[in-house]
C-alpha cells in the first residue's frame, strides 16, 4: 500500500509537470517522462559516477534537467507557440522527437555502464506500524510529492505569476494586451516543469535504478494518471496519479504482476466510460 | 497527390512510382536478407497508408497503429499454425484485416469521446500494453514469439522477388483506396472534422460516426499489412511489434507529408531504409530520428510532398491550376454554372418542404451558466419568408441564443418548436442541423485547406451514411450526387458573388469574404431557417451591399432568416422585425424604425457608453445629446 502510494506519487509528479506546462501554453510535452529519467541519470552520475554530496548532487541535477527544459521550450516548442497557439499538433511531433533524442542522448553516454541501485541516504528499512512496513524511500517521495503539490497551490492561487500564467493558457493574446509576456510565461512553465522532473528523479532514483530506458514508460503512465484525475488541474494530477499507483500494486499483490500494464488501462478506459473528463474535471461550458 | 492534372499525365506517373518501387531492390541489394528487409519496410508502408488515412485526412492523432499492425499480425500467425488452410498469402492477410477492423472498432468505441493528443496517448499506450500481453500469453507464444519455420506444412510461395512485387502492387492498390477515400463525399466530411467539429455539426456530419469510420477504413491497410509481415517474415515476436514501430511509422508519415496519398509512402520508405542501414551505429538511430523529427515539425509541416506539391505550384503553376469554370461546366453537362437564371436559381434554393412550413418558435427560453442567468425568458418568433434581426450591447444573450436555438447548448427552460416539432429535445448540433437550421460562426470556421467551393460543396452534402459507403466506390449514383451538390454549390457561391472566388483556398482569402462564404455553406444545406452570428463584422463596404442582397434573396426564396449583428445600420436597413435583448431578457420587439426610437432600447445603447466614459455616470439626462458634456 505504501509502496503504491509512493508509486503512485511519482505518477503523480510526471502529471503535475505536465499539467504546469499545459496549463500555460497547452502543450502536452510528451518528454516529461524523459526529463524525469535525465533526472534519475543525473543522479546517477552526481552520485555514483562523481561521489559528490547530496546538496551538492541534487543542485546539479536540478540545475541541469531545468537548463534541458528551457532549451526544449526555445528551440522545440516555441516556434509552434508563435504561430498559432498550440492548435496544430506539430508540437506533439516536435515534444516526441525531443523525446527520443533525450533518450538516444542519455544511452550513448550510459547505455554501456552497468544498471545499479542509486544510494540513498535513508537505509532500506523503515517505520514498523504494528505488522505494517513503511519504508524511508518510499515516505521521502510521498513526503517530496506532498511539497511540491503545496508549493504549487500556493503558487497558482496566490502569487501573480501563476494566475498570469493561466491566463496566457486561456487566451494569448488578451493576456500579451494585459502586459503579460507569453513567451517568458512559457519558459517559466517549462523551467518549473524541469524543476519538478528534476526532484522527482532524484528521489525515486534510489528505487528506480539507473535504468536508461524508463522514460516512457514515465511519460505514458504520467499521462494515465491525469487521464484518470482529469486535466488541467493538479488536483486531478495528484489523485489519477495516487488512484493509479495503488491499484498496480493491488494488482500485483492479488492477481498477478505480469499484467500490471493492464491495469492503468483498464482504469483509464472505466473512466472514459463513466466519466470522460476526469473525476476531477469541473465541465468548461464550451463556446463558439 | 500525383503531381499531375491529365488523365495520362496521372497514369505516367504511377507508372513511374511503380517502376521505382520494383526496381529498388536493385539499388538496395536482393539478396535473401535485403529482401527480407525491403518486404519489412513494405508491410511498414502499408500501416502508414493506414495511418494516413485517420491522421492525415481525419485529423484524428491516433498513435497507435502498430496495436492494430500486431493484432492482425498475431491472429494471421496463430491461424496458420493451427489450420493447414490458412497458411497462405491470402488467407492470412485477410484474418489479418478481420481481427484489425474488429480492434479498431473497439478502440474507436471506447477512445473517441475524447479527442485531440488524449486519443493519442489512450491509442500509444493500448500500442505499448499489445506486445507485453503477447509476450505473456501462450497462445502468442510468450517472449520467443510464433515462428511459421516451425510449421512443416508451410511453404512461402510466392517469395523471394515474387513476394516483393505482391507487396508493391498491395502498397499500390491501398495508395488508390486513400485515394479513392479522400476524393469521396466521406473523405470530404473528414476534411471537415479536421477543420473544426463545431463546423462539422453545423452542417450536419455527425462527428463520432465519420471519426470511427476513418478508424475502420485506416483498419484495412494496417491489417493487411499484418498478414504480410507475418507471412514475408515467416515470424512474430512481441519486440517486432513494440510502440516503437508506431513512433517510426508516425515519423514517416509527418517526413512523408501527413494528408498526401504519396506522402505516407515515401516517407515511411525512407524511414524504414534509414532505421535499416543506421542499425549498425544502433545507438545514434533515436538521436537521428528524434532530430529529424523536431526539424521536421518545424521546417516543414507539410512534409516532403507538401514541399514538392508547393514547388511544383511555384515553377510550373499551369499543371496546378483548376480547372476554369467553363472546363467545368462542360463536365457537368452544362446545367450548372452560375445561377444566370433568376428563376430557375430561386426555385433550387426553395427548402424540400416549402414555403409554408410553420415559423421557428422560442418560448421562454432559460440558460444559466454558473450564477449568470444569460437567457432569461426569451420569446422569439423568425417567420419563414422574413429577415429578424437580433441585437443588444456585449453580453446580453444574442450568441448564447442562438446557440441554444441550434442544439450546442441545451434549455434550462422554455422550448424551441418548428411547428410541432421541438429541437430543444434533440440530442446536440447535428440532429437540428439536419432539421433544416443552417448557422454561420462568429470567427468564421472554414476548412483552411480546402477551395471555397469544396467549402460549400461541404455543406451541399447531403447523403446518408449508407450511399456514403457507396461513394467510396464512386459509383454512377455516387457521381451523379456529386454533380448535383457541384451545381448548388455555385449557386449558393453566386448568390454572394464569389463564383470567381471558388477555387481560391479558403485560408487564403479576406476575412470579410470568409463571412459571405459562410454564407453561401449555411445556403447550400438548403435549410429552412438559417441563423447568422455577426455576419457583417468585417465586411467592406461593397462586401456589405453583397451580403444585403444575398440576405434579402434568402427571405424572398422563403427561408426565415435570423441576424445577430452589432452594425446597426445594416440590420435596421434589411430586418423586417427586430428584437432587443439586454442582460438575458427581450427590452423590445417591432420593426426597426420602431425599435429605433423606444427609449428604453436608446437608453440601454447610449447609457452603456457613458458608464465606460471616466466619470460619465450621473449625468443620464445629458446622455441624448452627443456632445453636451
Amino acid at each position: 500500500m505504501v509502496a503504491g502510494l509512493a508509486i503512485g506519487a511519482i505518477y503523480g509528479l510526471v502529471g503535475i509537470g505536465y499539467t504546469v506546462v499545459f496549463n500555460a501554453t497547452r502543450v502536452f510535452n510528451l518528454a516529461q517522462g524523459d526529463l524525469v529519467m535525465v533526472g534519475v541519470m543525473g543522479s546517477y552520475l552526481t552520485l555514483v559516477v562523481w561521489k559528490l554530496p547530496w546538496v551538492a548532487a541534487l543542485v546539479i541535477v536540478l540545475a541541469g534537467v531545468a537548463a534541458i527544459a528551457a532549451a526544449e521550450e526555445r528551440f522545440v516548442v516555441r516556434p509552434f507557440l508563435k504561430k498559432s497557439g498550440a492548435a496544430s499538433f506539430g508540437w506533439f511531433i516536435a515534444t516526441l522527437g525531443f523525446s527520443a533524442v533525450l533518450e538516444a542522448v542519455v544511452a550513448i553516454l550510459f547505455g554501456h555502464r552497468p544498471i545499479v541501485a542509486i544510494p540513498s541516504p535513508l537505509s532500506l528499512s523503515g517505520l514498523h506500524i504494528g505488522s505494517v512496513q513503511l519504508g524511508y524511500r518510499d515516505l521521502l517521495v510521498i513526503g517530496t510529492f506532498v511539497v511540491v503539490i503545496v508549493i504549487l497551490d500556493l503558487f497558482y492561487s496566490k502569487s501573480w505569476l501563476g494566475q498570469a500564467m493561466r491566463g496566457t493558457a486561456e487566451d494569448r493574446e488578451a493576456a500579451s494586451l494585459r502586459g503579460i509576456n507569453p513567451i517568458s510565461m512559457s519558459r517559466t512553465a517549462f523551467i518549473m516543469a524541469g524543476l519538478v522532473a528534476a526532484i522527482a528523479g532524484f528521489v525515486i532514483a534510489p528505487i528506480t535504478f539507473s535504468d536508461p530506458n524508463i522514460g516512457l514508460s514515465f511519460t505514458l503512465k504520467g499521462f494515465l494518471a491525469l487521464a484518470i484525475g482529469g486535466f488541467g488541474s493538479i488536483r486531478g494530477a495528484v489523485v489519477g496519479g495516487l488512484t493509479l499507483g495503488v491499484c498496480e500494486q493491488l494488482f500485483d499483490a492479488y492477481v498477478s504482476s505480469n499484467y500490471e500494464i493492464l491495469v492503468g488501462l483498464i482504469l483509464v478506459l472505466l473512466v472514459l466510460t463513466i466519466r470522460p473528463e476526469g473525476l476531477f474535471r469541473s465541465t468548461v461550458a464550451r463556446t463558439v | 497527390m500525383l503531381l499531375c492534372k491529365t488523365r495520362w499525365g496521372r497514369l505516367v506517373t504511377t507508372l513511374i512510382w511503380l517502376a521505382i518501387g520494383l526496381a529498388l531492390p536493385v539499388v538496395y541489394g536482393n539478396g535473401v536478407e535485403k529482401l527480407g528487409q525491403l518486404d519489412y519496410i513494405l508491410s511498414l508502408v502499408m500501416v502508414g497508408i493506414g495511418l494516413n488515412i485517420v491522421l492525415g485526412f481525419a485529423g484524428q492523432i491516433f498513435l497507435g497503429p502498430s496495436a492494430l499492425f500486431a493484432a492482425g499480425g498475431y491472429a494471421s500467425a496463430v491461424a496458420a499454425t493451427h489450420y493447414t488452410s490458412a497458411q497462405n498469402i491470402y488467407a492470412m492477410c485477410l484474418i489479418s484485416v478481420v481481427v484489425s477492423v474488429i480492434l479498431a472498432a473497439v478502440i474507436a468505441a471506447l477512445t473517441l469521446r475524447v479527442g485531440g493528443f488524449y486519443l493519442g496517448m489512450v491509442t500509444l499506450f493500448i500500442a505499448l500494453v499489445i506486445p507485453v500481453v503477447a509476450g505473456q500469453w501462450s497462445l502468442t507464444g510468450g517472449q520467443s514469439g510464433l515462428s511459421l519455420l516451425t510449421i512443416l506444412t508451410f511453404t512461402q510461395k510466392p517469395s523471394g522477388y515474387a513476394l516483393y512485387v505482391v507487396g508493391v502492387g498491395i502498397v499500390a492498390v491501398m495508395a488508390g483506396f486513400a485515394w479513392a477515400v479522400r476524393s469521396s463525399r466521406l473523405g470530404r466530411r473528414f476534411g471537415s472534422i479536421m477543420a473544426s467539429e463545431d463546423l462539422a455539426t453545423s452542417i450536419g456530419v455527425a462527428p463520432y460516426w465519420t471519426k470511427l469510420a476513418s478508424f475502420l477504413l485506416a483498419a484495412i491497410p494496417i491489417g493487411i499489412a499484418g498478414g504480410y509481415y507475418v507471412y514475408s517474415q515467416q515470424f512474430i515476436s512481441p519486440d517486432s511489434v513494440t510502440v516503437q514501430t508506431s513512433i517510426y511509422i508516425l515519423a514517416g508519415l509527418v517526413v512523408g507529408g501527413a494528408g498526401t496519398i504519396l506522402g505516407p509512402i515515401v516517407g515511411v520508405a525512407l524511414v524504414g531504409i534509414a532505421i535499416e542501414l543506421l542499425n549498425s551505429f544502433n545507438q545514434y538511430e533515436g538521436l537521428v530520428y528524434g532530430a529529424v523529427l523536431i526539424l521536421v515539425a518545424i521546417l516543414m509541416p507539410t512534409g516532403i510532398m507538401g514541399v514538392l506539391r508547393d514547388l511544383l505550384a511555384r515553377f510550373r503553376p499551369s499543371a496546378m491550376a483548376p480547372p476554369s469554370l467553363e472546363e467545368l461546366a462542360a463536365k457537368m453537362g452544362g446545367d450548372t454554372a452560375g445561377g444566370t437564371d433568376a428563376a430557375d436559381a430561386l426555385a433550387q434554393r426553395v427548402a424540400p418542404a416549402e414555403t409554408d412550413t410553420p415559423p421557428l418558435v422560442v418560448m421562454g427560453a432559460r440558460r444559466r451558466f454558473g450564477g449568470v442567468m444569460a437567457v432569461d425568458g426569451v420569446d422569439l418568433t423568425v417567420e419563414r419568408g422574413r429577415i429578424h434581426a437580433l441585437v443588444g450591447p456585449n453580453g446580453s444573450g444574442k450568441t448564447t441564443l442562438l446557440n441554444l436555438i441550434t442544439g450546442y447548448y441545451s434549455l434550462d427552460g422554455g422550448s424551441i418548436t418548428v411547428g410541432d416539432k421541438r429541437l430543444d429535445t434533440l440530442k446536440g448540433t447535428v440532429p437540428v442541423s439536419r432539421m433544416g437550421i443552417a448557422r454561420t460562426f462568429q470567427t468564421p470556421k472554414l476548412n483552411q485547406f480546402e477551395t471555397a467551393l469544396g467549402n460549400v460543396f461541404a455543406g451541399a452534402d447531403r447523403t446518408s451514411l449508407g450511399p456514403l459507403l457507396g461513394t467510396l466506390f464512386h459509383t454512377p449514383r455516387a457521381r451523379r450526387d456529386d454533380r448535383k451538390a457541384m451545381a448548388a454549390s455555385f449557386v449558393a457561391l453566386g448568390d454572394v458573388g464569389l463564383v470567381t472566388n471558388a477555387f481560391d483556398m479558403a485560408g487564403l482569402i479576406p476575412h470579410g469574404t470568409q463571412r459571405l462564404l459562410e454564407i453561401a455553406r449555411a445556403m447550400a444545406l438548403r435549410p429552412m431557417f438559417v441563423l447568422l452570428d455577426e455576419p457583417a463584422a468585417g465586411l467592406s463596404p461593397a462586401e456589405a451591399e453583397v451580403f444585403k442582397d444575398a440576405v434579402r434573396m434568402m427571405a424572398r426564396a422563403g427561408l426565415g432568416v435570423l441576424i445577430v449583428e452589432h452594425n446597426l445600420p445594416i440590420v435596421f436597413d434589411i430586418a423586417d422585425e427586430v428584437t432587443v435583448l439586454d442582460e438575458g431578457q427581450v427590452i423590445a420587439t417591432g420593426t426597426p424604425a420602431e425599435v429605433s426610437r423606444d427609449p428604453v432600447v436608446v437608453r440601454v445603447y447610449i447609457g452603456r457608453q457613458r458608464l465606460d466614459r471616466p466619470g460619465g455616470e450621473g449625468s443620464s439626462t445629458a446622455t441624448l445629446a452627443p456632445g453636451a458634456t
